[in-house]
This record gives C-alpha cells, structure tokens and sequence, in this order.
C-alpha cells in the first residue's frame, strides 16, 4: 500500500497552540446537567407500551378489591389489605415494575442511538448511569405511590375503620416499604440490564425463583432476598401476621438490620452498575458498520 | 508544523476479528479538515476514538493534549455531531437544543441564549416549537449540527452531516462548518463525499480500510478522482424532467432510472454539476428532494490509491 502524503504546514491554519493552552481543568458536574439527564429519562420512561403495561398490572388490585368488596359477604378489610397489597402489589406488581423500566434504561438510549447525545457532554459516566437510575425510580415509584394509595382507598374507605390512622400511619409506611423495595429492585435489574440482553426474561426468572419461591422458604438463603426484609419490616411496622410470610418474628432480623440490608443492596449494586457503565464501551449502529 | 489538535498515535481499533482502524498515525492542527473514506473505512471509529466513546485497542489517541476516553472534562471542548439519525424524537427543536446545552454545563438563561444563538445559525428559528419527529430530513441534520454547536466547542467532529440534505441546505450547512473553521475552531468533517469535503477545505485525510491512505492538499487527490466518472443520486418527484434537463448537459455523460423517483447521475465534471443544482430555473422545473454521491466511484479512486 502506498500512502499519499503531502504537506499540510502550509496551510492558513489560526492558532492551535493557543487551542491547546486552555486545556480542560473543571471536571465538576453542575446539578443543571444531572437534573437534565434525569428528566430525559423520566420523559422517555413516561412515554410507550411500557407505561401502559405498568398501569395496566397496577389497575389490577383495584378491580379486584371493588368486586371483592362487592360481592364478599364477610369482607374483611384487613384480609383484603394483605392479599391486594402485600400479595399483588409488593410481591408482583413491585419487581415487574422495576424490572420493565429498568430493563430499559441505558438499553432505549442503546436501541435508539442517543446514547451520543449523553456520552459526549462533560458529565462522568458514572453520573450518567446514576441519573438513570434515579429517573426509573422516581417514575416507577410514582405508579406505585398512585395505584398503591388507591387499592388502599378501596380496602379500606367506607368500612368504619380509622381513616386518619390510615392516612396518617399506615400509608406513610407502605409508600416508605414501596421506596425501599423500588430502590433495591431498579438497583439489581438495572445492572442486570448491562451484563444481559435477556434482562426480561433473566429478571423474570429471578422474581419467581428467588424472590418469590425461596423468600417464602425458612432457610438462610431467604436473607438475600429483598422481599423477605420488605416482609420483615411489613410484620414489625404494620403488624401483619407474620404467619402469612412463615416468618418467626422472635427470630427474624430486626428493623436496623433489614434497614442496613437493604441500603447496602442497593448502593452496592447501584455503584457496580456504574462502575460497569463507566467502562464499557457502547458502541452503536452505523450505516458504515465500521 | 503547529501543534495538533488531534493525534493519533499509532492507533488500533478492533472489533473481535473486524479491524476498525489499523495503526493510525495522524497529526490534525487547528482549521478545517476532510476526513475521506468509503462506507468501512473507519471514519466513524475514527471520530468515536477522538470523542471518547471507544477506547482505542492498541496505541494513542490524544485531543487537546489529553486522552478523550473517559475524560468528561474534554467533553467541554468537543462537539460531535453523529452520523446517526437519532433524536429524542418527542422533543421539540428547541428543548433538544436546550436539553444539550444543559448536559453540557450551560446555566438554564445560558442554555436558553445558546439555543436561540444556534437557531438562527442553523436557520430553524422559524421550526423551533415543532417536535423533531415531525422534521424533515434536511431539517433534522441542521438541528443535529445545532446541537454539536450549541456549548461553541473548539473542536467540531462532523460524522457525514451532509447527507441527506437538500442542495440549499447543503449549501447552508456548508457555510456555517466553514464560517466555523474561520474563527479559528478545529472541524474535522467526515464523508464519503469527494466534493462535499472539496467545497469546504483543501486539506483532506483519506482513509481506506482502517488505514491511512493519503494526507494532504485536495487538488492531488481530485486529480485522481476526476479520471473517473462520478456518480450522483438525485431524488426528485419529477425525475424524468430532471434527468431531460440534465441529459442536455456535457458533462454528464450517462444517466440511470435506477427506482422510481430516482435517477443516478454519471458526471465527469462533478464540481460544475453540484453547483448547477441549486440553480432556481431547475428547482423549479423538478424539484430535488435528495442528493448524494454513490459510492462506487469514491471506491474506484480508493481501490487506485491502495494500489499504486
């Protein structure tokens, strides 16, 4: 091969020294440029089939707690708060939501080749990927707060309990339960999302074995899970009968401890993702393929 | 020679068994300069190595005096736009533009000035309001210029911006990246287009395969080029009165209904062809929706230069 070269000093070029001198020195990240990533995110999970099929599973308990108060001749509302809440929404609901936004996180910036758009700005990559998940949460917490406060409407409105109680103890506390489940769910599939492309049905398998399947069973393995702590805290804070879940209170962690279990879950595998995002190279479609 | 801008030291690229780049040695300094290449040459590798978004395989990529990968901190200082076609489509021109002053660490009243500063240079002032999906695709490509432009970067990559375009927009996208490399910025412009990049620098890089094929003054390279016949696309809802006008003229010296709606244009004089589109009598007579050159010529000069 021969390479064809010619001179290029002569050409009427201005003053690159100049360019070179005033070098990058501020690597600080403006909380402009974090809250904007964010938003674009939101925005995106806000939009298609995604957020409809969220709104669809959520809709779900509501239906079934009118009809069950409809049609139950001896309703009982603290039976229908356990199988419509901690059942239907925190055992289901709760990591299908998480697992179909975050699946998509950096993946629809991958699909849709706008990861650029975000890989070019002075923002670290670890932002980046932090800004996402922080987008998926607050999007996926927003449906739950809102399908979650109105199954509890329809359990509980109108059936001669303590209303304020419930307003201003019980609901709290779930919304707290829903936050801290959320957090740990978008957490793992998030990064699940970057080791797999199978994050739909890796993560699905993942709800049924082990947060569902071995979160019920009395074995060390169960303190690993996520939902058994959610459980934990449910029986200590709200008092639901531990029986439901085969957990022994006088055994079970106490609240720091699935407080800590939980949080640690969660940044560890929020800083691993990131760790992953920062090195990774995404490299997109082109025409060219090259 | 002055200092480089961009360096590429002896730079590999691969992917798996595909090699993207293969040993690149390149010295870029400030000013306006064409990157060459048929579709796989590695001029897209090229641009997403001085960019930061790939890490070279083997040896060096230096921008500003600074490695590009993982550097944010550089990122204040570059602008890309991409080759790709790919916005976040329910955005308005104007929130796109926002948004990307934003993530480049504009204030909000700065974000809203550059925005406004970039729309008038790109001539959208006008379609600002209107979601980007809706946008055509000449407007699209100035919208994207816009956003690689918006935080006023010193030095502009330019993944085939042009392409696509209408001949006027074409034209006013052409000003703007020279206007650019006027006030003393760094461009370096990739295509596959010989005379898209003749009409903007005389200083060209080709490249072939990943490798490095000629560097240097334009004029020794069209020489090459114009031994061969040129061959260019023309969309236009009345090709066939497009292509009587065209077939009248010298230079062209063959004309092809390749799909409807189109025709390929064979031209030995592809420099007096490109200019006499924008002419208003033949806008008028059929309009060009789309110009582009095809490939198989540039590949032609390409396949001449790797092997003498």
């Amino acid at each position: 091969m021969t390479t064809t070269s010619t001179s290029i000093e002569s050409r009427h070029s201005p003053e690159p020294r100049e360019l070179a001198a005033d070098t990058p020195t501020s690597r600080v990240l403006g909380p402009g440029a974090f809250l904007t990533l964010v938003k674009i995110t939101a925005a995106r999970q806000n939009r298609g089939r995604r957020l409809l099929v969220v709104s669809a599973l959520f809709t779900l308990p509501i239906v079934l707690g009118a009809l069950i108060r409809r049609y139950s001749e001896s309703y009982v509302p603290e039976v229908g708060e356990n199988l419509l809440v901690f059942v239907m929404i925190f055992q289901a609901l709760v990591p299908i939501t998480a697992l179909l936004f975050a699946s998509g996180m950096v993946q629809d910036d991958i699909e849709e080749q706008t990861m650029t758009y975000l890989l070019i700005r002075p923002i670290p990559r670890w932002a980046i990927y932090l800004a996402k998940a922080a987008a998926t949460f607050l999007v996926s917490f927003a449906r739950a707060v809102l399908f979650t406060v109105l199954t509890l409407a329809v359990v509980h409105v109108g059936t001669g309990g303590d209303l304020t109680d419930l307003a201003l103890k019980r609901v709290p506390i779930v919304l707290g339960l829903l936050a801290l489940a959320l957090g740990a769910y978008v957490a793992i599939f998030g990064f699940l999302s970057l080791i797999t492309r199978r994050t739909l049905v890796i993560g699905a398998i993942y709800i049924v074995v082990f947060e569902g399947a071995l979160a019920y069973i009395d074995f060390a393995f169960r303190n690993a899970t996520v939902m058994y702590h959610i459980r934990v805290l449910s029986v200590r804070w709200l008092k639901i009968p531990a029986g439901y879940y085969a957990i022994d209170p006088t055994t079970a962690p106490a609240v720091s401890t699935s407080l800590i279990v939980l949080g640690s879950v969660t940044t560890v595998v929020l800083l691993l993702g990131s760790w992953i995002f920062s090195s990774r190279e995404f490299r997109l479609k082109t025409p060219d393929g090259v | 020679m002055t200092d480089p801008v961009v360096e590429f030291l002896g730079a590999s690229k691969w992917y798996g068994n595909v090699i993207g780049l293969n040993n690149l040695s390149l010295r870029l300094p400030a000013g306006v300069t064409g990157l060459l290449g048929p579709n796989g040459s590695g001029k897209s590798t090229l641009l997403q190595l001085a960019t930061g978004q790939l890490r070279p395989s083997q040896g060096g990529v230096r921008v500003l005096g600074e490695q590009p990968w993982n550097n944010p901190g550089l990122n204040r200082f570059i602008g890309l736009c991409p080759e790709q076609d790919a916005f976040f489509e329910w955005m308005t021109g104007r929130e796109f533009l926002t948004n990307c002053a934003l993530l480049s660490g504009l204030g909000r009243k700065g974000a809203r000035n550059a925005t406004d500063r970039v729309l008038e240079m790109v001539g959208m002032t006008e379609h600002a309001g209107r979601a980007v999906r809706g946008y055509s695709k000449g407007m699209r490509q100035r919208i994207k210029l816009a956003q690689a432009l918006v935080h006023e970067p010193r030095i502009l990559f330019l993944d085939e911006p042009f392409t696509g375009t209408d001949p006027l927009a074409r034209r006013d996208l052409m000003d703007i990246v020279i206007d650019y490399g006027r006030k003393g910025r760094a461009v370096l412009l990739a295509s596959h287009v010989f005379h898209e990049v003749q009409s903007v620098t005389r200083d060209i890089v080709l490249l072939n395969r990943g490798r490095l094929v000629a560097q240097g003054d334009v004029r020794r390279i069209r020489d090459l080029i114009d031994s061969h016949p040129h061959r260019i696309v023309l969309k236009s809802p009345a090709v066939r009165v497009l292509a009587a006008s065209l077939a009248i003229r010298e230079d062209v010296v063959g004309i092809e209904f390749k799909q409807p709606g189109m025709i390929v244009v064979e031209t030995r004089r592809p420099d007096a062809f490109y200019s006499q589109l924008a002419d208003p009598k033949l806008q008028a007579l059929a309009p060009i929706d789309e110009v582009y050159s095809d490939d198989d010529s540039m590949e032609a000069v390409f396949k001449y230069l790797v092997t003498t």
